[in-house]
């Protein structure tokens, strides 16, 4: 078996694990600390600013410039925050990345420093008196600015956060992780502090580690860091719904040359629905790959667009459907799509359409792990799944999959939001 | 068969070079450990390459974005396109067009050796044809309008018209609606036969595979092919940047800004070391451990968002900084009087260790994806160097020869800003 006796998992506090996944083909090694939380409307841009805040100085290094040269002296080691989404989920992510230690140039231990660099970061940031330094923090709430205004400028990602935004109004998972430029200007140093506490007493966490040492030692540091917590871990959860009761419609103008249509849909299948892995097959027939039905139709058959893809996300059981037109296209591609989906629901399905699919499919999650950050998020979507599959196990289940499963799970689609960001042109609602 | 083997102590790794009978330099770079593979077959040929000769004939001029919607039009065949014969493999296929080279390429786990069967009998295969020509103007006519639409796109592109004069690189590689209209199937084999010749061409496979293997498919599918030589041609370009400021209005919420620094043109590419260098020099100078870049944070004219790169091609060579900004005019001020006082001063040592160190790490790190090192061997291919010496070179760099580089480059009298802004 490739992989599974490499992979170790240890709870080390109440709701946090420690992964650890043995690889020596990798010339970095890379640890994870991945903290998931209820997606709060009102607490999420504060958490955002945690991830920034946790990586832009520590104590030992109380400034971005001296952390900055600490990395550089670690062969360019990196220490990143982020934050994302999974279902109604927000993932307050901090991890490092160096090189291993066998490529150092003097044979000093890489990892052994960047692991615990990384827990000085999440466990002594640079806070005085109950609130992290006013100047990092102001840094940070400007870069959240602009991250909330650079939202905008590219327009593919604009329309996907609008469609959400529409489709998702009243659900967790519409939310902007960033906040509002409202919400991210009324923060107080004070405010990310208490939600960084809060984090780190209830958020699930999971940490996994990719190296090609023994992780024994790190593993104790961090049980030790978080034995000096008062763990209350707290639940997570997603509100899935099943179909749309009515289509929502809306159109954003804006000045663009290209228009932009996204189609909303709910699919009646979630994790951990054993249909799961029929729902992934069908968006993949649909248009997940260069041999799909969008693909081959929409775009190779009637030269509507350059782009047209359908993605599923398996945690909140949404599928969409995104396409850059021509503004007098909007419609007629429209219509291409849904006649693409209603040949799938007929059953309309060759055997090639269906065998490309699981091959594309299979080769992509045997890709995924001959890199360090795919091997690393491969096993980190398994622990949160609570399942632990192999890509090759994976592989399997897909290419088990009927075609008659395949047209259930199409027929389980409703269009909930159709979403479209055009010009100022003539063409109305 | 000439084959040469080259390795390296600091990556720990080996590769291949095969001289091909058929014309083709094939490079094989297996990956112990890893289940994928990835392909990739490039010839120099790119949007730059508008007007030229074959052995010395009559000069041929193409239409602004040839090259790249040939690329598209290659993957047909008479009997049907590649994506659907790649369908019955699994592989994952792609190309693209840059401004000095057209690549196409695979990643697979399964059924490597039918797919890499594929890739060299559909790029030796050209078929056009005025109805599957008429057919790519919809779909690359709404690419050129997702660029169209993107800010990061058109800053970047209206540097390079600001900075050069003649030289094409100023226009955009897909070209625009106007100019593919002209496109026909004729155009097409004109700049297939001139540059789609295997001696013109490289090949390189990196990840689960060996010599012998990548071989057994070459010595099936390759034709051998005749050497032309062909010359491309560019109007001189003056060492001037055309416009130093460069605006355009946009949709955008937080403006955009390139600052471009043109350089003098020398008759060869950079070498390994000259290269390795610059990248040092550079990270010194503006990585988030740089004096300046932590003095643009703070006053808080950029954030995580800026970056910077060299770029270079047959006849041009610069180096852009680049990011979101509040007050680009304010930024580009800042970056010129930093470099100027670098140029006197020098870089200081502490800073000049650091970042070697940091580069070399991040060369390392590299070395961990097929896909990298393949796209890096081919663009080296090109460009006459070789992958293990720019490692070496900047394991070995020393302060001096950063500081060398630095007078060469950088010339902060010649450089354009480009700015892409809403309305106030």
């Amino acid at each position: 078996m490739f992989f599974l006796e490499r992979f170790k998992r240890e709870k080390i506090a109440d709701g946090v694990y420690f992964n650890t996944i043995y690889d020596d083909r990798f010339k970095t090694s890379r640890i994870l600390v991945s903290m998931l939380t209820d997606i709060d409307r009102d607490r999420c841009a504060a958490n955002s600013a945690v991830a920034g805040l946790l990586v832009h100085s520590c104590k030992a290094y109380p400034s971005f410039l001296d952390l900055s040269r600490k990395l550089d002296s670690l062969y360019g080691t990196t220490l990143s925050g982020s934050s994302s989404k999974r279902g109604d989920s927000q993932l307050v992510n901090v991890s490092a990345v160096g090189i291993s230690d066998a490529y150092s140039l003097d044979g000093e231990s890489v990892y052994e420093e960047m692991a615990k660099l990384l827990c000085g970061a999440l466990f002594e940031p640079n806070v005085s008196d109950g609130a992290f330094k006013e100047e990092d923090f102001r840094q940070e709430q400007r870069q959240l600015i602009d991250t909330i205004d650079a939202q905008f400028n590219d327009k593919r990602a604009y329309a996907k956060k609008r469609f959400l935004e529409i489709m998702c109004k009243d659900e967790k998972y519409g939310v902007n992780l960033c906040g509002t430029k409202e919400q991210v200007s009324a923060l107080t140093s004070t405010d990310v502090y208490k939600a960084y506490l809060e984090l780190i007493k209830t958020a699930r966490v999971e940490i996994v580690c990719l190296c090609a040492n023994d992780t024994e030692n790190i593993r104790n540091i961090f049980r030790e860091c978080f034995a000096n917590v008062d763990r209350a871990p707290a639940y997570t959860d997603t509100l899935i719904i099943p179909r749309a009761n009515e289509v929502k419609e809306h159109t954003d103008r804006v000045d663009v040359v290209q228009s932009k249509l996204m189609l909303g849909f709910r699919t009646d299948c979630a994790e951990p629905d054993e249909n799961v892995d029929a729902a992934k097959l069908m968006s993949a027939v649909l248009g997940g790959t260069a041999h799909s039905k969008l693909f081959n139709n929409v775009r190779e058959k009637l030269s509507l667009c350059y782009y047209c893809v359908s993605g599923y996300d398996p945690n909140k059981g949404v599928l969409t459907v995104e396409s850059g037109v021509e503004q007098e296209n909007i419609e007629k591609t429209k219509a291409a799509i849904l006649n693409e989906l209603e040949q799938m629901k007929q059953g309309n399905i060759t055997d090639e359409e269906l065998a490309s699919a699981k091959l594309s499919m299979a080769n992509s999650y045997l890709t995924s792990v001959d890199s360090s950050a795919g091997t690393q998020g491969w096993y980190l979507a398994q622990v949160l799944k609570g399942k632990t599959l192999t890509p090759q196990e994976q592989a399997q289940r897909i290419n088990a999959v009927t075609k008659e499963q395949v047209v259930v799970a199409a027929n389980r689609l409703t269009l909930d939001t159709v979403y479209v960001l055009t010009g100022s042109g003539k063409e109305g609602e | 068969m000439q084959m040469k083997t080259v390795e390296s102590s600091l990556v720990k790794d080996k590769y291949y070079v095969v001289d091909h009978p058929s014309g083709l330099t094939i490079y094989v770079y297996p990956k112990e450990g890893y289940k994928s593979t990835y392909a990739i077959i490039g010839t120099k040929y790119g949007s730059v390459n508008t007007r030229f000769k074959v052995d010395g004939g009559e000069e041929i001029t193409v239409p602004d974005g040839i090259a790249h919607y040939l690329e598209h039009k290659l993957f047909e065949s008479e009997d049907g396109d590649a994506f659907a014969r790649y369908a019955k493999t699994g592989a994952n296929a792609n190309a693209y067009t840059s401004f000095e080279k057209t690549c196409y390429l695979f990643s697979c786990t399964e059924n490597f050796e039918e797919s890499l069967e594929i890739l060299l009998d559909f790029v030796q295969s050209p078929y056009f044809t005025p109805q599957t020509v008429a057919k790519e103007q919809g779909i690359i006519g709404q690419e050129i309008k997702m660029y169209d639409d993107s800010p990061s796109w058109r800053v970047m592109f209206n540097t390079l018209v600001g900075m050069y004069q003649k030289h094409p690189v100023r226009i955009d590689i897909a070209g625009t609606v106007e100019s593919i209209a002209e496109i026909t199937a004729e155009k097409l084999y004109d700049c297939y036969n001139s540059f789609y010749n295997l001696h013109n061409m490289v090949l390189c496979v990196a990840g689960n595979t060996t010599v012998e293997q990548v071989m057994k498919i070459a010595d099936k599918m390759l034709k051998p092919c005749e050497n032309h030589e062909v010359e491309s041609i560019f109007e001189d370009e003056p060492y001037e940047v055309g416009e130093s400021y460069v605006e355009q209005k946009f949709p955008v919420t937080i403006p955009m800004f390139n600052l471009g620094f043109k350089e003098a043109i020398g008759s060869e590419p950079i070498n390994s070391k000259r290269a390795a260098y610059t990248d040092i020099l550079l990270y010194a100078l503006a990585s988030q451990s740089s004096p300046l870049y932590n003095k643009l944070l703070d006053s808080e004219l950029i954030n995580d968002s800026f970056d910077f790169e060299r770029m270079e091609g047959p006849n041009y060579a610069a180096v852009i900084f680049g990011g979101e900004s509040r007050d680009p005019k304010r930024t580009a001020e800042l970056i010129k009087e930093y470099i100027a006082a670098a140029k006197l001063n020098g870089i200081p040592q502490e800073e000049f260790d650091r970042a070697k160190r940091a580069v070399y790490g991040n060369i390392i790190s590299d070395f961990n994806s097929n896909e990298n090192i393949a796209n890096v061997i081919v663009d080296m291919h090109f460009e006459d160097r070789e992958l293990f010496e720019y490692v070496d070179a900047a394991a070995n760099a020393t302060l001096d020869d950063i500081n060398a580089r630095l007078s060469e480059i950088l010339d902060v009298n010649n450089c354009t800003l480009s700015v892409v802004c809403g309305d106030e």
